[in-house]
């Protein structure tokens, strides 16, 4: 199914993506050098799955589209918001777990990321599993 | 284990000789079908196979008898398993025309000899041309299930020349990778691309050989894409050395 989201919500995704995606990949690259094969595989879907999302979302932050095409599967794009509503509750949570005077403003900006980010992908996820044959934009 | 897809040039002459097998293996269907439009006969199942092999091949060269359908180097593009099922109907379909034209013997090859195709003996003079056709086309059916093995051997490797590779697959990943957090976190987008390709290209090569070590599913492994036996080779990997050589000595005879 063909699916695209506006050029305001995937800037929201894109923020998370960029940052899970570097993980990721440093994650993976560990596993492969301590020589964990079941982290390197689960890992491995992980950046695969984002790769082809951020080819998706233009790998730059400033692409110029007002609609982004996603061409990842079902399957694929639920494995991947699920991933990114996890990024979104964990910036939520550090500004919640940090005290008051101690937040910087990467912090405060990554809680209004964290939460858009959370509600996307709760919409993105609901819609999956509402999925129809029908083409459709998804926010 | 194979990615793979077979890619084999093919001429005009054989394109034409091969739809002249194929056409009539379609009609068998219509023909099936008429007769039995309700699908209660055996008929019909016996058909269907055959002309959706036919229809397969048809495809891969492209339909029309004459000429090709665009400028491009003609080229069948195909999986070797369903290459050769393909090729086994296409075989089927010609010997027994040679049984229904009165061949008393139609001896074709071993499918992975050289030897050239020998039809012989008691040949009905009406059917002369037919005959021909059906030879031309037997012998190149014997040449693309040649021509599919020999793909097929160069695209796999023991357990040996996996072993070395390998960790040189490993090692390779793991520098794209930490190289890829290094781009994104410091915003390099055109370099972060690259090398997310190059992730890319080394997860597809590390599936082929097997995530695990120790204890892998086969010995028999599928060869890394040429993208990156290239960029073995730049590590000084003789063993990704050889085996490019080999894969781009076919594209050159190609």
């Amino acid at each position: 199914m063909s699916r695209t989201i506006k050029h305001e919500y995937r800037n929201m995704l894109h923020t998370a993506l960029v940052m899970d995606c570097a993980i990721s990949a440093m994650a993976l690259g560990d596993a492969l050098m301590g020589g964990d094969v079941i982290s390197g595989q689960l890992l491995r879907e992980r950046l695969e799955v984002e790769l082809r999302l951020l080819d998706d979302l233009a790998w730059a932050p400033d692409a110029a589209r007002d609609h982004f095409e996603l061409t990842l599967s079902d399957d694929q794009l639920a494995r991947a918001a699920r991933r990114l509503h996890c990024v979104g509750a964990d910036l939520v949570a550090e500004y919640n777990a940090t005290d008051v005077d101690q937040r910087t403003v990467e912090i405060e900006a990554g809680r209004e990321v964290g939460l858009k980010v959370v509600l996307l992908t709760h919409h993105l996820l609901r819609d999956i599993d509402a999925s129809d044959a029908r083409p459709k934009e998804v926010c | 284990m194979l990615p793979i897809e077979c890619r084999i040039p093919y001429s005009l002459e054989m394109k034409t000789t091969l739809l002249r097998v194929c056409v009539p293996m379609m009609r068998e269907l219509g023909e099936a079908a008429e007769q039995d439009p309700e699908g209660k006969d055996w008929r019909l199942g016996r058909a269907a196979r055959p002309a959706a092999s036919a229809i397969r091949v048809a495809e891969w060269i492209e339909w029309t008898f004459t000429g090709y359908a665009g400028d491009h180097q003609p080229v069948i593009t195909a999986p070797p398993d369903e290459l050769r099922a393909a090729l086994d109907h296409l075989e089927q379909f010609i010997d027994r025309r040679f049984h229904d034209l009165g061949v008393k013997q139609a001896c074709h090859c071993d499918k992975r000899s050289s030897d050239a195709v020998k039809v012989v003996v008691a040949v009905p003079v009406e059917y002369v041309d037919e005959i021909q056709q059906l030879v031309e086309a037997l012998e190149i059916c014997n040449a693309l299930w040649r021509e599919v093995d020999a793909q097929v051997t160069l695209w796999t490797i023991d357990r040996e020349r996996r072993d070395q590779l390998r960790p040189q697959v490993v090692e390779a990943l793991s520098f794209y990778c930490s190289e890829l957090h290094n781009a994104l976190t410091q915003s390099d987008w055109l370099l972060a691309r690259s090398h997310g390709e190059s992730c890319s290209d080394l997860i597809v090569a590390l599936d082929r050989l097997d995530w695990d070590a120790d204890d892998p599913e086969t010995d028999v492994f599928g060869v890394p894409a040429e993208s990156v036996l290239a960029q073995l080779v730049e590590s000084d990997s003789s063993t990704a050395e050889e085996l490019l050589t080999a894969l781009r000595g076919v594209d050159e005879e190609d």
